[in-house]
This record gives C-alpha cells, structure tokens and sequence, in this order.
C-alpha cells in the first residue's frame, strides 16, 4: 500500500515537472474564415519589443522556414515584401490598418499577410540555470478585408524534464525559436 | 698558336662550356606551366584588386606599395599561366570612368567598357590586412555572361621582414589555384546575390559571399553567375538587390536566364551588438571588424524568378566560443574557416531534396 502511494506521489512529481516545461501557447481563429481559400501569403517584418535589436530579424526567417515547411501556402518573397512596404511607406514599427493590409496583398498578389511580434528573446533565469527563452506572438490577415484571422501567441524556453533531472545546456535560442514557431503554426495549420 | 689543356684559352673555353650548361639546365628548371603557357589569343584579362579590410595596427603603411606590389604579382602570374592581361593604366582608367571602387558592384556599363578595351575576362581579387596576416579571395568571371570561372582564397603571415616575399608568392598560388581550378559548367545557371549582413561589417559580408561562391564552385557542375554582376545589373535596373522584387527577379530570369535567385542573410546572435542605425542597410563601420567573428546564423533563401514566391528556405545556427579539447586545450577557429564550413555545410543540406532543412 504505502509503495504505490510513492509511485503516486513520484508520478505527481513528474507531471508537475512535465507542467512547468511545456510551451504556453493560446490562439484565436476567426469562426467565419474559411482558410482553404487561401493560397498565397507573404510575411512583413516582425516587430521588436525586446532588448535583443536583431532578434525580430532572427525570428522572421525561422518562421518563413517552418511556414514553407508546412507546403500549405505559397509565399511571397520578403524582398519584395520589403520592397513593397517601403513603396507603400508602411513601417515595421506600427501595426498594420486593415486598409493597409488589403493595399499590401493586392500590391504583391498575396490574399493573406502574416505578422509578427518578439516580446521576450533571450537568456532567463530558470530555477539556478540560465536557458534561452522566447515569446512572440503571430497573426495572419486576410487581404480583402485586412481581417486578423488567425493570432496565436507562444513561449518556450530551453529547459526540458531530463535536462532538469539530468543537467545540462539550455536548448541554443535558434531551436527555441524554431519550437516555438511550429507550436503556434500548429494551431492554424 | 695551339690550345693545350693547360693553356689559358682552354680554360676559357671551359669557363664558357659550363655557363652554357648552367643557363641551359636553369632554362629547363622554369615552371612546365610557364613553358606551356602561351597568351591566350581570343582576349585580354582586367585585373581587378581592391583592399577590403585594412585593419589597424598591421605595419604595413604603405598601402599603395602593397596594393602596387599585388598587382604586379597578379600580372605577372597571369602571364605565365597563358592569361593576357589588360594594361593596369587602361584597366585603371576604365575603373575610375565608372566609379568601381570596391568590387561589389560591376555595372553593365562597365563590363561593356572592358569588352570594348578587348577584355573578356576578369580576374577580381578583393585583399584582406588584417593584424597579422593578408587574405587575398578571388575569383574569375566571363565579362560577357557573368559566369564564375573560379574561386579561391589564399593567406600570408604579415611577421617577419619576409612578408613582402610571402605576400607575393600567396598571389602566385592564388592565380595557379584559380587556373587549375577552371572548368566548364553546364545547366540552367545559379544566381547567388551577395551575403546581406546583420550586425557585420562590409568585409566579413564579402568574406562571406566569397565562401558562399566557393561552396557552390565545390559542391555542383552548375554554372554560377557572379554577386557583383548581379548586382550591377540590378542597380542599373532600377532594383534593389536587397529587397528584390518582381522586376528585379524578372531581371535576372531574362538577362541571365537564372530560374531561382539565392538570398543568404547573415545575422549576428550577440544582443548587444552594435549596428547600423537602420538594420536593413547592413554594413557599417561601427559593426564587427572581419577579423573578429561572433556566433551567427544564416538563412539561405531560393526564390523562384519567374513567379516571386520562395522555393525553399534553409538556416543554421553556427556558434564560435572556443572549443575545450583535451587536457584543457583550447582552440578556435579563424573567421574564414568558421565562415567557409559553415556555409559548406548549408550549401550541402540546401542541395538535399526538400523544402525547408
């Protein structure tokens, strides 16, 4: 009797752990999209709260990547996305209109545009040890109406069950990042 | 009056016989290159050298000896690997009509230009001081289609009295290297544009796209149009090859026949670097000297020319803290290594079947 109520207790434990390590991630998806209408997208500049300058740029093409991984959508390069913003004079540091976004997709042909935000990218005390960390949120606007239809925002860090158990090194910041795109993407597609 | 052997006369005769001998097994000691070697009938090669990365603190202050010095080399190592080389005066003087300063950029214009001087090639050498050592990267172009011959990088210590010595056989080996290297390639050609750096300076940028060209030269037969061409055209187009959009692609698809274009950023992963006030410009003088290279990653993009949209799209993480070896050794890699088999690595996995690596 008292040996399975340690197996309990041990198997509580564990879960607890398991808990604390999982990814956060909450989403929206608009009830009145149909998102099989969508065939191409392109991807605007992610925007940058956090301390690290680069890390929005970091994470754009991390998302572009995991995004063409999913063979869902055909998009649009971001040069010329780049290009286009900057003709139609649409900063990377305001959010978009929805008289903007449906500017944007009919100047690149794209029925739905994909944004991002970094929120926290970097190094974060976890327990005694340092691990990489990142939170970022992500939405994707339909074009003919500047729509969000879809918004997930995620955190992950690089800390694991076994590495707490175990020991060793945080997962390094790009393969956060890179879990944490495909958690959010996971959500839409 | 008769020679005896103990005579003067025939002692001079002896005197002469073994010079004869020396010249004659000197002459058969020049390089079998040298001695197959001859110019090359069908045009003139512009030799290009640009200084790239004058690092501080070097000993070398005389930088237009040095540069004088590479030149000289260069030509002359052309020359005894069968090249014609144009002029430095004309070369020189077509380079100032049309403002090429550094290499990155070679407009139609000027290429034009040099078909006009009877140049049909191009040997375009980029020379790296740092503070204790030269990097000399070049390679060789049609001045016609763009296309890459070859590429290859050499290096020389700067230590010693000898550098000047060292220096000068570094730019021999380079020329043979690339002369040995030149082959013909077949196919739909690649059409890499050049490395856009994030947090780096100018130098490590074309540090960079140097070693992304050396890895597509390695990996395939396909032909590979060079950055600087590219990019010349493309400016002269009215694009930006930084944000290329359709017409920019359309530009490539129709003048050079490219099916994809390769865009490769590389971007700094330490968070306080300092860097340009507007990111997306690149390069500036506040950024990572190219002797110096802190952990980056690089995402390689291909983009189809004819639709816009991108075809496939590969990064990897590369760190560079020195690496612990046994009994406390420590090591680490210079810049251009790290650079070299990073992009090696990502050439190879963005050649592998598949979308995304």
């Amino acid at each position: 009797m008292a040996y399975r109520r340690e197996i309990r207790i041990a198997l509580a434990l564990g879960l607890a752990l398991l808990a604390g390590c999982a990814p956060q991630t909450t989403h929206f998806i608009h009830p009145d999209v149909d998102l099989s209408f969508v065939k191409s997208c392109a991807v605007v500049p992610f925007h940058n709260l956090s301390a690290d300058r680069f890390a929005a740029a970091r994470l754009q093409p991390v998302f572009l990547a995991e995004l063409l991984q999913t063979e869902a959508l055909d998009i649009v390069d971001p040069g010329a996305t780049l290009a286009a913003c900057n003709r139609l004079g649409l900063g990377s540091d305001t959010p978009l209109t929805p008289e903007q976004v449906v500017t944007l997709g009919e100047a690149l042909g794209a029925q739905a545009i994909f944004t991002g935000t970094v929120e926290d990218y970097g190094q974060r005390r976890s327990g005694g040890d340092q691990t990489c960390a990142l939170t970022a949120s992500f939405s994707m606007l339909e074009t003919e109406t500047g729509t969000m239809v879809w918004n997930a925002q995620v955190s992950r860090d690089g800390s694991s069950f076994w590495r707490k158990l175990f020991g060793g090194d945080s997962a390094s910041q790009h393969e956060v990042s890179r879990r944490a795109v495909r958690d959010a993407l996971e959500s839409l597609f | 009056m008769r020679a005896t052997s103990g005579s003067p006369m025939v002692a001079h005769f002896r005197h002469a016989a073994a010079v004869l001998a020396l010249l004659s097994s000197l002459l058969g000691a020049t390089p079998a290159a040298a001695q197959r070697a001859a110019p090359d009938p069908t045009g003139r090669t512009c030799i290009l050298l640009f200084m790239a990365g004058a690092g501080n603190g070097s000993g070398v202050t005389d930088l237009a000896d040095l540069r004088a010095l590479g030149e000289q080399e260069l030509t002359g190592a052309l020359a005894r690997h069968g090249g014609a080389p144009l002029p430095a005066a004309s070369s020189l003087a077509l380079q100032r009509h049309r403002r090429i300063r550094d290499g990155r950029l070679l407009p139609p214009a000027f290429l034009a230009d040099l078909d006009s001087a009877g140049a049909d090639r191009l040997l375009l050498v980029h020379l790296y001081l740092g503070r204790d050592r030269i990097e000399l990267a070049g390679r060789t172009l049609d001045a016609g289609t763009g296309l890459i011959g070859s590429a290859a990088t050499e290096a020389c210590a700067l230590g010693g009295a000898a550098w000047r010595i060292d220096f000068a056989i570094a730019c021999r080996r380079l020329v043979a290297t690339l002369a040995a290297t030149n082959r013909p390639r077949s196919g739909a050609p690649l059409a890499p544009l050049a490395v856009h750096p994030l947090g780096f300076d100018a130098a490590t940028a074309q540090i960079a796209t140097q070693c992304l060209l050396e890895a597509a030269l390695a990996d395939s037969a396909c032909a590979v149009l060079d950055p600087a061409v590219l990019g010349g055209a493309l400016v002269a187009g009215g694009a930006d090859p930084r944000r290329l959009d359709r017409s920019g692609l359309a530009l490539l698809a129709e003048t050079f026949g490219a099916p994809e274009a390769i865009v490769l950023e590389m971007i700094t992963r330490e968070p306080d670097q300092a860097a340009p006030s507007a990111a997306e410009e690149g390069a500036s003088a506040s950024a990572v000297p190219w002797e110096t290279l802190s952990s980056f990653s690089l995402h390689l993009r291909t983009v189809d020319t004819r639709t816009g949209l991108v075809a496939a799209a590969f990064d990897i993480d590369q760190d560079n803290r020195p690496v612990r070896g046994w009994f406390g050794n420590t090591g680490s890699s210079s810049p251009r290594r790290l650079l070299a088999a990073s992009m090696h690595r990502l050439w190879e996995e963005s050649r592998q079947p598949g979308k995304v690596r």
